[in-house]
């Protein structure tokens, strides 16, 4: 399916669909290059181009709320930089995120709050602000601090 | 001149075979199954559009009509309740399905109307619709190739154009992904089936009207769906037109050269040069590996 196929195949759902002209113009004006390959097989497009298909196909329906798992895993640095600058875009408007992120000094200069899980429990939250890099690190490799969990 | 009247028939004929594997191309290119009750399906419809036209004095738009609604049912349950199921198992137990269910049709036929020939009257059976000195082309085949050409281009739009179409093809492209967009995939399976059908129920009336035909002739036409959609590449639908006329004309050609017995080998013969040469099909996406 082409790039305009897979975002319309976003806004399949009934509550979505009236809306799919303005979201797809949103999309659009988010990630440029989707509409430059908009009429291209979605399978020619680079890695992370995929991802920002993936992600704005997800806009499509428009969502109360958007989990993205791992956003940048296997991207070269340059467009996770350009993906991240794009979330937080979307959140300032007024979209709520749930991201889950092994770069912590990324994750933390992007949200607002954040929790770190250690064997599946939450271990550590707080605002990202208030948060210290080393403190996060501590309880993301659960070091002697966290050896009851 | 008769190369000529051979040449006009064959491609006539391929937009019957066109029609008659399209629905075949459909389910495979959706499902990745391999329908081996096509062939029995189109018969089973040619049978009911028979018994209709005579319940209704032979008014073949309203029999046609209903034989395409009791198609569409029939390919529903059977995907809903048996194709579905099995297809969880994976392509083969559903391959062996369709081949009972092939057996079930045509078994079903013979019990219910005997071994006789039969086909379906029609007031236009002998008219030409164009006559020339070098040619003429019967108003039934004629038909045959109108209705190909409408019917391909209106799956065209529909599964290009359309949420439905979109989701079909979201769902045969990636099922996963498709889940996540709000795409209930089994349900999708069973509407292209059912998309099926109504081609079966098309082709069904055309060959009824074309060829006179028996409870046994759906392997026939199996093997005619399987050429078509093998030459012209599976699930693509321009490549079906392709292929119904490459095997039409290779047909009516191999009998204008080496008489009417050779026919259907020439027709054979063409599909194993072709899978040989261009195993993909003529016009599939499918990147060769």
């Amino acid at each position: 399916m082409t790039v305009k196929e897979n975002l319309l195949m976003g806004a399949y759902l009934p509550n979505a669909r009236g809306k799919k002209v303005a979201a797809m113009e949103k999309v659009f004006s988010l990630f440029p290059v989707l509409k430059e390959k908009s009429d291209d097989e979605s399978t020619f497009l680079s890695g992370g181009q995929r991802q920002m298909l993936a992600i704005s196909r997800a806009l499509m329906g428009a969502p109360s709320l958007l989990f993205c798992d791992e956003i940048s895993l296997g991207l070269a640095p340059v467009i996770i930089k350009d993906i991240y600058r794009t979330i937080g875009a979307i959140s300032h408007e007024g979209l709520t995120i749930v991201l889950v992120e092994q770069d912590v000094k990324r994750s933390l200069k992007y949200s607002d709050y954040s929790y770190v899980m250690l064997k599946g429990k939450i271990v550590l939250e707080g605002k990202s602000a208030e948060l210290s890099e080393d403190e996060v690190r501590d309880a993301y490799f659960g070091t002697n601090r966290y050896a009851h969990y | 001149m008769e190369i000529v009247q051979s040449i006009v028939n064959g491609i006539m004929l391929g937009g019957l075979y066109a029609v008659i594997g399209i629905g075949m191309s459909i389910v495979f290119g959706i499902m990745g199954l391999t329908n081996l009750a096509h062939g029995d399906l189109v018969i089973v419809g040619t049978f009911l559009c028979m018994s209709l036209a005579a319940q209704f004095g032979g008014n073949l738009f309203l029999s046609l009509g209903l034989t395409a609604i009791l198609m569409v049912l029939i390919g529903f349950i059977l995907q809903k309740y048996l194709v579905n199921k099995v297809l969880d198992k994976g392509t083969e137990p559903a391959l062996i399905a369709t081949f009972s269910i092939s057996i079930c049709m045509a078994n079903l036929l013979l019990l219910l109307f005997g071994a006789d020939a039969r086909s379906i009257q029609t007031p236009i059976a002998s008219t030409n619709i164009v006559d020339t000195a070098y040619f003429s082309i019967s108003a039934v085949y004629f038909l045959d190739f109108v209705t190909a050409l409408v019917v391909i281009a209106a799956l065209h739009y529909l599964l290009g154009h359309t949420y439905f179409g979109r989701a079909i093809r979201a769902a045969s492209g990636d099922a996963g992904a498709a889940e996540l967009m709000g795409v209930d995939t089994k349900k999708t399976y069973s509407y292209a089936m059912c998309l099926s059908m109504l081609t079966a129920a098309i082709a069904g009336m055309l060959v009824g009207m074309t060829f006179v035909f028996y409870p046994s002739t759906g392997t026939q036409y199996l093997i005619i769906a399987f050429a078509v959609v093998v030459i012209g590449g599976m699930g693509s639908l321009a490549g079906t037109l392709v292929g119904g006329v490459v095997l039409g004309l290779a047909q009516l050609l191999g009998a204008y050269f080496f008489g009417v017995g050779y026919q259907l080998l020439c027709g054979y013969l063409v599909l194993l040069i072709l899978l040989t040469v261009k195993p993909e099909g003529l016009l599939s996406t499918a990147v060769r590996k």
